[in-house]
């Protein structure tokens, strides 16, 4: 029976460098097969000469000095790193970019919004104490503060204050730029037909005269 | 520490042990060298491999997890390495085998012998650097750093059967470059 052909361990063998049991197989296949006999023809004498390769140096000094080089290496790296990571960007760069196009996309006039009134004055009342708010809005918003606050306290204060308020708001709407007079008991309508620009005119008013 | 396997200092580096580092350089460094050595045919460009092979490892070993033996990886990146150098080189059209190594010589040859087994062996390193990629890479891995067909195998990510096809086909290479040298010189 032919056994299975041998050319790719021809080296291995030629060198020496297969066990035994392959010796054995491989020679025993050499015998009978003249196409791997001459195979092995071709390459010994190239195995032999590699062989005789003399061994390769290198000056004695050059791998003493491997190390200490590589520190120095390793060393110039630690100082050219950069302090973020280059990998970062591949995240940071959309992430940044997606916030700042949606913060430039919140100013463009069409997401924004015109706020109503109760808005606009919102701001203002945030830092202001119930009493505060009982002044300013004692008389068109306090039903909403009250809603809002739902504490009594702040509107018996409201209740207690408004007639003062109401004539601090009086005062305030016969100035000049806004060419109203009214009596304090009709104050209400007259505050109730006020438009935003001046319900802001009035809280301006009632701040310079440190009400607020 | 000399007598610590490739792991356990990988450990003790990940651990922040620095000096663990180092015994893993002195132990591999100069088979990293004559890889790389022996790919580029040229020592400037091995030493810089074998340079940029530890300066990789430094990084890359804080994260190893012994899938395979430290070995395996750093010949893996040293052959990439040295393969993509020669690569470059046969791009610009410039590759020269340079004579920075010495032959080792028993003192008793005489000068035309010594110039004749230099001749020779600068024949044999021709004929390597003209073996395609992978069969140079198999050749050197097994008849000049006398690895395993398995190790070779790890480090390729190449067959065993593959491989010995390749070493074979490599050596036959070699010898015909080496008749065909001898015969255009001779004529």
């Amino acid at each position: 029976m032919r056994t299975k052909h041998v050319p790719f361990e021809l080296v291995d063998y030629l060198e020496g460098s297969v066990d035994a049991a392959a010796r054995r197989r491989i020679t025993e296949h050499l015998d009978t097969c003249k196409r791997c006999r001459e195979e092995m023809e071709t390459i010994a004498s190239t195995v032999s000469e590699l062989k005789a390769m003399p061994e390769e140096t290198v000056p004695q000094t050059y791998f003493a000095g491997f190390l200490p080089r590589l520190h120095e290496s390793l060393q110039k790296k630690r100082e050219k790193k950069p302090l973020w990571n280059p990998r970062a960007v591949y995240v940071t760069v959309p992430v940044l970019s997606f916030v700042v196009i949606f913060f430039l996309l919140l100013n463009v006039p069409i997401l924004e919004r015109k706020p109503n009134l109760h808005e606009s004055i919102r701001p203002l009342i945030v830092d202001l104490s119930p009493d505060d708010i009982a002044e300013v809005m004692g008389s068109r918003l306090h039903g909403e503060v009250l809603n809002e606050t739902e504490n009594p306290a702040v509107y018996n204060t409201m209740m207690r204050k408004q007639y003062n308020a109401a004539k601090v708001v009086k005062d305030a709407l016969e100035d000049k730029s806004m060419s109203l007079s009214l009596n304090e008991n009709d104050y209400q309508g007259v505050i109730e037909s006020l438009n935003d620009d001046q319900v802001d005119h009035i809280i301006v008013r009632l701040k310079e005269r440190t009400i607020l | 520490m000399s007598l610590l396997k490739d792991f356990e200092l990988v450990e003790k580096f990940q651990q922040g042990d620095e000096t663990s580092f180092n015994e893993l350089v002195k132990r591999y460094q100069e088979k990293i060298y004559w890889i790389a050595r022996r790919i580029a045919a040229d020592h400037d460009a091995a030493d810089d491999i074998a340079q940029e092979v530890f300066i990789k490892a430094y990084s890359a070993l804080k994260d190893f997890r012994g899938d395979s033996a430290v070995y395996t990886w750093l010949y893996r990146v040293t052959v990439n390495l040295s393969l993509n150098y020669v690569r470059r080189k046969k791009a610009r059209n410039f590759f020269r085998i340079d004579d920075f190594f010495t032959l080792e010589s028993d003192g008793n040859d005489s000068p035309d012998k010594i110039f004749e087994a230099k001749e020779h062996n600068q024949l044999l390193n021709e004929a390597i650097q003209q073996l395609p990629e992978k069969q140079k890479a198999a050749f050197i891995l097994r008849y000049q750093e006398e690895l395993t067909y398995e190790e070779i195998s790890d480090i390729l990510k190449t067959s065993v059967g593959g491989l010995k096809a390749n070493y074979f086909h490599a050596v036959k290479k070699i010898g015909e470059y080496v008749n065909r040298a001898h015969k255009t010189r001779s004529i």
